[in-house]
């Protein structure tokens, strides 16, 4: 019995570290979603009221129909006829169309707002590539767009020192660089350069984020780009 | 009739969907890319969500679901490499969580799965077996199998450490 109790609190432990375990989400990318999910919600009503009106007019000249309207509508011609001109009038097509293309349109899209759904949020990814045997070569560092960026967005950033120096000729520095990103691009990329040493083993430095331009925020502001020291041997 | 909209207090959802993307594939921006596109694609079919079905962490951890798997099916970046998940400011909180997560790594799929689906998204074994399609009392089981396993593994991988290592933690103390 004192066996099982024992057993029992190591299980407990060991789900105390798996919830410690945990990630907590970046607070950009939690405020980006839910500002998308509530300004599509906004989007969402006015559809909704649209097409609720369009079934009650439906299911009311449907039952006009069914109990003999037309007859009514012989010998009354303002009953039934008005009532079916207010229904449509309440929900002209022209009214419908251009609500349900402006949703569709900006649906999925961010950028400044509004009328877009919500900010859009730019991250770096790490990157490494080989050491040449010499001279430089470029180094792709991976930039990431969520969601679809109806616009254009700028970068800038810089290079930082790591273990790889811009002094002793392991990359080329760049202290404040720029690159734009054209509309509905989800993946972009940074260039740099990484250049033949003589040191031994990988070096690494990093590419930092400083701004993007308004209507676009930061996630994650920092990737590292490894050299890869394929001549270590 | 006014369908009930899953997104109407997205926050605790977002973190929640988050963290179990995080405990599959790493935190970093691999993982904010998934959780972006989970929710892309619940907007999308906001109007399909059924409460009946489900509530909204459930219905939204099976389109993570499905996104993860597209992700792992994608073809890998090739300039890219995976986030680092601890620095060297932290040598015994990174011991302990890199040796967690090799014995996590040892587990099968369906348990990293389970794990995952319980400490990552915080489902209580109902929820998860509603986004599993499995009864409640088989989740329990297949948890608590898969938390047994995961002791075996800690404890054989923590027995066998060398001395120098044991002596450098007792020291650090």
């Amino acid at each position: 019995m004192k066996r099982f109790w024992k057993r029992d609190e190591q299980l407990l432990v060991l789900e105390e570290e798996l919830r410690a375990r945990r990630s907590d989400a970046p607070e950009t990318l939690v405020r980006a979603l839910a500002h998308r999910a509530r300004a599509e919600r906004r989007w969402l009503r006015p559809q909704l009221r649209v097409s609720y009106a369009a079934v009650i007019a439906l299911v009311a000249f449907a039952a006009i129909f069914s109990a003999g309207g037309f007859g009514v509508a012989k010998s009354n011609a303002h009953g039934p006829t008005r009532i079916f001109d207010r229904l449509t009038a309440s929900s002209s097509p022209a009214t419908t169309v251009s609500q349900s293309a402006a949703a569709d349109q900006y649906r999925g899209q961010c950028g400044p707002q509004p009328p877009y759904g919500s900010t859009c949020v730019v991250s770096i990814k790490d990157a490494s590539g080989n050491e040449p045997q010499a001279g430089c070569v470029n180094v792709s560092v991976p930039l990431t767009v969520t969601p679809d960026n109806a616009q254009p967005i700028t970068v800038t950033y810089h290079t930082q020192d790591g273990t790889a120096t811009a002094a002793d000729g392991d990359y080329i520095a760049q202290p404040s660089g720029s690159t734009t990103i054209p509309a509905h691009t989800r993946n972009w990329q940074i260039v740099v350069q990484i250049c033949r040493d003589h040191q031994k083993g990988d070096e690494y430095f990093f590419v930092v984020l400083d701004s993007v331009s308004p209507g676009a925020t930061i996630g994650n502001n920092s990737a590292k780009v490894t050299i890869k020291d394929k001549f270590k041997n | 009739m006014m369908r009930s909209d899953p997104l109407a207090n997205p926050e605790p959802l977002i973190r929640r969907v988050y963290a179990y993307v995080a405990y599959r594939i790493g935190d970093g921006p691999d993982a904010q890319d998934v959780t972006s596109e989970t929710f892309e694609r619940a907007l999308r079919g906001r109007d399909t969500y059924d409460a009946a079905k489900g509530t909204p962490v459930a219905w939204l951890i099976g389109i993570a679901r499905r996104c993860l798997a597209d992700a792992m099916a994608a073809p890998p970046t090739l300039v890219a490499e995976p986030p680092e998940t601890a620095g060297p400011d932290h040598a015994d909180a990174s011991l302990r969580r890199l040796t967690l997560s090799a014995a996590l790594a040892a587990l099968d799929e369906r348990e990293q799965e389970l794990i995952a689906l319980r400490y990552g998204a915080d489902l209580t074994a109902r929820r998860i077996g509603e986004v599993l399609g499995l009864r409640t009392n088989a989740v329990e089981v297949a948890l608590h199998r898969a938390l047994s396993r995961l002791r075996q593994l800690l404890e054989s991988e923590r027995s066998e450490p060398s001395g120098s290592d044991a002596e450098a933690v007792s020291t650090s103390r």
